[in-house]
């Protein structure tokens, strides 16, 4: 598990933002002494840090100096400040990334994410998941079932995967539309019916009926 | 200065020395003086006369010009005492005074202005940082404690973040310091964080895009251009008809420029108001029926593009579509320049 440290100064953020990290799945500790925070950084020794540029009496870029010195750990700034045009210039050279406050809650995941994945390539994706004989394989894009193999389309994979992610749930289509837009498929209501019943064709074509049930007004479950 | 008016201003002066002349002539008739005498005498005067008021104009004449070529090149007119000469003529040397005293007490004017504008802006901006914690706040509670409630809040939490950032913006747009951050960008990836930032706003919306090509690298600042999408898929979305609302988003290039086209099936923009969408506070036939518009947000947009080197335009048919292109120099040189970086 990813050990992330906070960094930030207003005590209702920091304990959401708490909250909120450990519930996506990371150990998480926050820093409530401002003294030394270059040194309680170091002493910490987490996966990666995110770190406010105000802090009181305090400038994040000094830290971030203070702390590049002596480690490599990921930093990535939080700010709320629109910074000019020299301080970003510092800041690039110092940390990872930056994110301006308010974030938008996945973008800032999203961020977390891809750099943990830079700095700590992790070893092979799971790369299929199998529901009642039917594999989905995500590298190849494809449903396998008896050696018979069908293609799929990246929206196509994307639905399906979220579905049998959430087996035995019901998915509003809400959801599925709203992981479709954070996955880069900017669908509406209609081509949501659209990719489904696409996805029924192609898994009859398998000998496979009624896996995506429709419960009506709800969603759909696998 | 022109002949004629500076003849006018000394008719008195010609007067006088006319009646001079006559009595002068009168007396020289009466000693009984030989009348060729009398004539050159008087020819000799007047051509004196005339000598030395065509030296009077000119060098007059070229006072002015020098004064006016000094204001054709000073960048801030009103300075104009504080550069000039030091007038060696009585007269001139008093309207002189006059200007500096004039001038000073405006400087002070102008000082005081300029201070109270920087104080406003810096409060704007203070502000700005300020309100973006508890909108943070809020929006972490709202993810933290799922409902429907806590989805409505954090929608309206995106509008009110982008209201705060309209007025950012605006309080920095005739600051000298543009603080820009300019670097390669990835153009897709800028628009797919705008349609994720906003993917609450276009999904409740039921608008769909339809986002190609747009794999290309550009120097612009991020933030900027981010805010300029929003405000485009804004209008997007309010000016959208009830069924199959859909955008395309597509790049085209050739050598010089990127140009990034944003085109719904909206209800487009009556041919009689396109010229004048982006001007401060117009609201248009369209805007006036939602009643959410300001005349604020595309205004803007232009501006912003304009301080990124960058060209805004629009095209549009009423009840069929608006297409809006963003055109982007792809030489960095060209939009640093602008950036007065």
């Amino acid at each position: 598990m990813f050990h992330i440290l906070i960094v930030e100064d207003d005590e209702e953020i920091r304990e959401e933002l708490k909250v909120l990290l450990e519930n996506s799945g990371y150990e998480v500790s926050a820093i409530l002494n401002f003294e030394e925070v270059a040194q309680q950084i170091l002493e910490l020794n987490s996966h990666l840090v995110l770190l406010d540029v105000n802090l009181p009496g305090k400038n994040g870029y000094e830290i971030c100096r203070k702390v590049r010195a002596k480690s490599k750990v990921p930093i990535i700034f939080v700010t709320s400040r629109n910074q000019a045009m020299e301080e970003l210039n510092g800041l690039m050279l110092g940390a990872d990334d930056y994110i301006e406050k308010p974030y938008d809650v996945p973008i800032l995941l999203a961020r977390i994410q891809n750099l943990l994945n830079r700095i700590y390539p992790k070893e092979e994706k799971e790369s299929k998941i199998t529901y009642r004989n039917v594999t989905l394989d995500i590298l190849k894009s494809a449903i396998l079932r008896d050696k018979k193999e069908i293609d799929l389309t990246k929206t196509e994979l994307k639905t399906l995967y979220y579905l049998f992610k959430n087996q035995n749930q019901i998915v509003p289509r809400e959801k599925i539309i709203d992981y479709l837009w954070d996955n880069g498929v900017y669908a509406d209501d209609n081509s949501l019916s659209v990719i489904i019943t696409r996805l029924r064709e192609k898994l009859k074509d398998l000998g496979v009926e009624n896996l995506i049930e429709t419960k009506r007004g709800q969603g759909y479950k696998i | 200065m022109n002949f004629g008016d500076c003849l006018k201003d000394n008719i008195g002066k010609l007067l006088s020395w006319l009646i001079f002349s006559l009595v002068m002539f009168a007396y020289f008739k009466a000693m009984q003086v030989n009348a060729n005498v009398i004539v050159i005498t008087l020819v000799v005067l007047w051509a004196f006369l005339g000598f030395r008021f065509l030296i009077f104009f000119w060098e007059k004449n070229r006072y002015f010009a020098n004064l006016n070529q000094m204001l054709e090149h000073l960048p801030e007119k009103y300075l104009l005492s504080e550069v000039m000469e030091k007038p060696r003529n009585a007269e001139d040397l008093a309207y002189y005074r006059m200007l500096k005293r004039i001038n000073k007490s405006m400087l002070e004017n102008v000082t005081k202005a300029r201070m109270a504008q920087k104080a406003y802006k810096e409060y704007i901006e203070s502000w700005v940082h300020e309100i973006k914690i508890p909108i943070t706040t809020v929006k972490l509670l709202c993810q933290n404690h799922p409902s429907q409630t806590s989805e409505k809040i954090d929608e309206q939490m995106e509008e009110i973040n982008h209201f705060v950032e309209q007025a950012l913006f605006y309080a920095r747009l005739d600051s000298v310091s543009n603080d820009f951050f300019i670097r390669e960008v990835n153009l897709e990836e800028v628009v797919r964080e705008v349609l994720a930032r906003h993917k609450k706003l276009m999904i409740q919306n039921h608008m769909k895009v339809d986002l190609k090509n747009c794999d290309v690298f550009i120097y612009t600042d991020e933030k900027w251009l981010a805010f300029i999408l929003h405000q485009i898929l804004i209008n997007s979305v309010q000016y959208k008809k009830e069924d199959g609302a859909q955008i395309q988003i597509e790049v085209q290039e050739n050598k010089e420029n990127v140009k990034l086209i944003i085109q719904d099936n909206g209800i487009g923009i009556k041919i009689s108001e396109i010229g004048r969408i982006f001007d401060k506070g117009f609201t248009g036939t369209n805007g006036r029926k939602t009643k959410k518009s300001t005349g604020i947000g595309l205004y803007l947009c232009k501006r912003l593009c304009e301080e990124l080197a960058m060209t805004l335009e629009v095209q549009s048919q009423e009840n069929e579509y608006t297409k809006m292109s963003i055109i982007i120099p792809r030489d960095k040189k060209e939009i640093l320049q602008n950036c007065k970086v």
